[in-house]
């Protein structure tokens, strides 16, 4: 993505601490940094903040950066511990929170349909469903199945081993796919 | 040989079929093959996964060039008031208390290694004031022969007896020490 338009000579420069090629690095990366955030913490609000300290992050770590590794994977390493801090920092709020989103007629009828569902109401059933999973194991969910990483590069963003991110995903999913369950019954009863 | 899967491990390697080695998926798919219960499970599994990808659509900030500003403002901006706008109320209590703890830490840390003063008795007054002084008092009476038992004996029959002036050891002694 925009990292193969970045020259190497503006990340050189932002290594030593050069603004002006740091913002081109903020304004190539915001959207995908954004975005990452967002699908941890489902809230503009928050994902802006997170969004914001992974940059102040990146630019205090710059000079530490190395080139053989791609900006993106450092910035995924890098979005993923703030949003894991937060997560963290915030579960014993979440933590009493139930699932329990009825589907919409509308929904209903798409169902039905079989046909590929982007629907308001079934993004909210799923992402609160995501609110229950434990940091870890949303944080695995996140990056390989929104994400699309594969395991070994999930390996080396959050420095699990591929067993630990395999039974984290399992878990994660079941616990989605408990509330999709759930509408489903509702389409068949 | 191959070993045949059970229902009950396939349940669990369903969920995480994209991430299977090969040789596990191939068990897997073999065992599905012969399973419609399975095979069903994998459908679902297959169906629900679409949806999940499908809910979470890539978001980008409301405002891009405001998001800019606020990331190299925050960059420019000073170290302290930086650390400051990203602590919350509770972090910054959580600080004040650990430093406090740290200093009482050391304090005791330090009372308890420092080395004790010697002891010193207290110079005497050069005044008329009588000062009773235990351990002059007890060596002098040892000096002229007299065990510390019998200094205390004897106070304990003169006590008894009214007419203690009698006593020539506790006359001397309170004439010299006022006892």
């Amino acid at each position: 993505m925009g990292l193969n338009r970045l020259s190497e000579a503006i990340i050189e420069k932002a290594k030593h601490g050069d603004v002006h090629a740091f913002r081109i690095i903020v304004e190539e990366h915001q959207n995908f940094v954004y975005s990452v955030a967002f699908r941890f913490v489902n809230s503009t609000r928050d994902a802006e903040d997170l969004a914001q300290e992974t940059f102040l992050r990146l630019w205090k770590h710059m000079s530490r950066y190395n080139s053989s590794v791609r900006l993106t994977t450092w910035l995924y390493k890098i979005v993923t511990n703030v949003c894991l801090d937060h997560l963290k920092s915030t579960q014993h709020r979440r933590s009493s929170m139930d699932v329990d989103l009825k589907p919409t007629e509308q929904m209903i009828a798409a169902l039905n349909a079989d046909q590929p569902l982007i629907d308001e109401e079934l993004r909210r059933a799923v992402a609160a469903a995501a609110e229950s999973l434990t940091p870890k194991q949303k944080a695995v969910f996140v990056l390989r199945d929104l994400e699309g990483l594969d395991v070994s590069e999930v390996s080396a963003v959050l420095r699990m081993s591929a067993g630990s991110i395999k039974s984290n995903l399992c878990l994660a999913r079941k616990r989605i796919a408990e509330v999709l369950t759930k509408y489903y019954s509702h389409v068949n009863g | 040989m191959v070993e045949v899967m059970k229902c009950e491990e396939s349940e669990e390697l369903i969920w995480i079929y994209d991430v299977l080695s090969t040789a596990d998926r191939s068990r897997l798919d073999e065992h599905v093959e012969h399973c419609k219960y399975c095979s069903a499970r994998v459908q679902e599994w297959q169906r629900s996964h679409r949806l999940i990808q499908g809910a979470f659509p890539r978001m980008v900030p409301e405002h891009s060039a405001a998001f800019t500003h606020r990331v190299m403002d925050a960059i420019t901006a000073p170290k302290e008031q930086r650390r400051l706008r990203w602590m919350t109320p509770f972090q910054v209590l959580r600080t004040a208390m650990g430093i406090t703890a740290l200093v009482l830490v050391i304090s005791f840390a330090y009372e308890f290694l420092r080395q004790p003063e010697p002891f010193a008795h207290a110079p005497v007054p050069a005044t008329d004031a009588v000062v009773l002084n235990t351990s002059d008092f007890l060596e002098i009476k040892m000096q002229e022969g007299r065990s510390v038992g019998s200094i205390f004996s004897c106070v304990k029959v003169c006590r008894d007896d009214a007419a203690s002036a009698s006593c020539e050891d506790c006359v001397k002694k309170i004439k010299n020490f006022a006892l």
